[in-house]
């Protein structure tokens, strides 16, 4: 493994070494409050004490605490036991997506929408408005570019708008990008994000034939999807519906997945939405607050909410989420399970807003209806509002050039968590990641100061509530989340797995 | 105890980076002045927010807690320095950005 030496040799009396270690106070009110965690994601809960006794080489070597510190690398013994080439494994693992280029490549085929959403992230122009489709050459060079990634599985993600509004260019995008694949045989999955409002046979035809999925947006019961989703008609939720009911009974129950955008008025109803969810047969639902792009600035006196609400919002809708699982029922939540799976597994998710280097750009790409490139979508929204300095590109640039834009250059330079000031000391760095779009957009700088910024609550908020239910010993509870780790039912999982 | 909560450090029990660091850290909560004077480093700390519910007391034993605890991973770096570069290095060789 190694290519250099590492010396490994005890100077002095002590019968230890400290690894990297982090640590942070919990505030939980249990005797050990303090949790460890090492830069491989393993963690420990331990109290003051022995927190002093671990820092100053006072463990005792026959003590089960040493053997746990051993064992999960915080400490060594120089000349004994070389910890490094399975240290090495486990950070390539959980820093596995830095060794290939981006593999979601997102497709703005047009700005056309029928909803005039006030928090829009996205932006849209009128259906019949022109110039905002992106254009025959642009979506060539961007197939182009796709492939000029060297990742194995790629997502080909249409957008918009409503990209179901420029149903030919999605047509002839995924014709291009099989055709291309018969030699490059990658493993692709194409995805369209929209309403389901302008579905038609020949549509669902299409998908069946190239097994396209569809991700669309259920905010709740009708009337909150209505208000948050204004059409001419006033009917979005009764459309997306039947929508979802169509998709399912022409590809298959999981060919379609929703996604809930949260406003103000959301954040009073969670049980109100999940049990929307249920009656839709969904397996997973997807909390996230409102993000501050695109019009969602400009509607934030109204529509936007301290993180703190997100969080107390969360809170309830997990716990009830987390009771009807017991119940029978399965129903995940997604930014949960990618949470758990980067505490309890080796690996990490790989999701973008939770990768540190920042995937912003190099997990992922956007090409826009203007034929510009951007390292992600919040990167574009933030055009919607008067802000292009974070494009990397045009989409006839080679994907080499596109990466060393010196728009690339500057979201790495802020872009890596573990060196950032705030997340450097602090213990949940291996779980999280580093969201220099989002903190450009919302303090104006790209590193941020992390105690006001709402990602890092956000994220700090909802893992200090996973490591407490994780810890507090509730075995149902615990059963629930393994559940939604391993993709299981409830029932299939047996005995909580977890340590710590 | 009133507002502003002052602090007088022993330079060499908290080096002023640790300082640093603990008074960045509460920024939600405290604005701290940080001073230098011979081996002395004084804090002067005023609520970050009129509506702080935090008396002075509580302030005072949260910023020293912050002190001890950015002291404790000072030494913790420091006896661990060089292991983090050598194992993101090892781990990281090949996928172009380990340099
Ligand atoms: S963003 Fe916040 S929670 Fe995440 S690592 Fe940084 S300081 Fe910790």
């Amino acid at each position: 493994m190694w290519d250099f030496p590492v010396t490994l040799i005890a100077t002095d009396a002590k019968h230890y070494r400290l690894l990297p270690f982090r640590f942070m106070r919990m505030n939980t009110g249990h005797d050990r409050d303090i949790l460890l965690t090492s830069d491989t994601g393993e963690y420990m809960h331990v109290n003051d004490a022995q927190l002093r006794a671990l820092s100053y080489f006072d463990v005792q070597a026959s003590t089960p605490f040493y053997k746990d510190l051993l064992a999960r690398h915080f400490i060594y013994e120089p000349g004994r036991h070389d910890p490094f080439p399975e240290m090495a494994a486990q950070y390539r693992s959980r820093k596995d997506f830095l060794f290939q280029g981006p593999a979601l490549h997102l497709f703005v085929v047009t700005l056309r929408c029928n909803h005039t959403c006030q928090y829009c992230q996205v932006s849209r122009a009128p259906l019949g408005g022109s110039g905002h489709d992106l254009s025959e050459a642009d979506a060539q060079a961007a197939v182009d570019r796709l492939f000029e990634s060297n990742a194995p599985a790629l997502t080909v993600e249409f957008q918009g708008g409503e990209p179901l509004l420029a149903f030919e260019r999605v047509r002839q995008i995924v014709e291009w990008v099989v055709e291309r694949n018969v030699v490059e045989q990658r493993d692709i999955q194409f995805v369209i994000t929209t309403t389901l409002h302008h579905l038609t046979e020949e549509i669902l035809d299409f998908a069946e034939l190239n097994r396209i999925q569809f991700s669309t947006s259920l905010d709740g019961p009708a009337p909150l999807h209505n208000a948050n989703r204004p059409t001419p008609s006033r009917d979005s939720y009764e459309r997306t519906v039947k929508g979802i009911q169509w998709v399912r009974e022409r590809l298959g129950h999981d060919a379609v997945s929703a996604l809930t955008t949260l406003t103000s008025r959301s954040l009073e109803q969670p049980e109100a939405i999940i049990d929307e969810y249920v009656s839709q047969g969904f397996s997973s639902i997807s909390l996230r607050p409102l993000s501050p792009y695109g019009f969602a600035t400009k509607s934030a006196h109204r529509l936007d909410y301290p993180i703190e609400r997100y969080l107390a919002f969360y809170k309830k809708a997990l716990t009830y989420l987390l009771r009807i699982n017991q119940q029978g029922v399965y129903l995940s939540e997604s930014y949960t399970s990618l949470l758990l799976k980067n505490i309890l597994t080796p690996f990490s998710s790989g999701y973008v807003d939770l990768r540190s280097p920042a995937g912003a750009g190099t997990a992922a790409l956007v090409y826009n209806y203007d034929g510009y490139v951007y390292p992600s979508d919040e990167a574009r929204m933030l055009l919607e509002m008067g802000e292009d300095g974070l494009r990397l590109g045009t989409v006839q640039q080679p994907l080499s050039e596109l990466l060393a834009s010196p728009v690339m250059n500057a979201l790495l330079a802020s872009g890596v968590a573990e060196a950032l000031p705030g997340c450097s000391d602090c213990a949940l760095v291996p779980y999280c990641g580093a969201d220099p779009v989002e903190h450009y957009a919302r303090q104006a700088d790209p590193i941020g100061h992390r105690v006001f910024s709402s990602f890092c609550k956000k994220n700090m908020g909802l893992l200090k509530h996973l490591f407490g239910l994780l810890g507090d010993g509730d075995d149902n509870v615990q059963r629930v989340l393994l559940s939604w780790l391993n993709r299981r039912s409830y029932n299939d999982v047996r005995f909580p797995g977890y340590r710590g | 105890m009133t507002w502003p909560v002052t602090l007088k450090l022993d330079s060499a029990a908290y080096p002023l980076s640790v300082v640093q660091r603990a008074a960045y850290s509460l920024a939600d909560t405290v604005t701290i002045q940080v001073g230098i004077e011979a081996n002395q480093i004084s804090l002067t700390a005023h609520p970050a927010e009129a509506r702080l519910t935090l008396s002075p007391e509580q302030a005072h034993s949260l910023i020293l807690q912050h002190l001890n605890d950015f002291a404790l991973r000072d030494h913790i770096n420091r006896e661990t320095v060089g292991l983090r570069e050598v194992l993101a290095r090892a781990a990281l060789a090949g996928c172009g950005i380990s340099q």
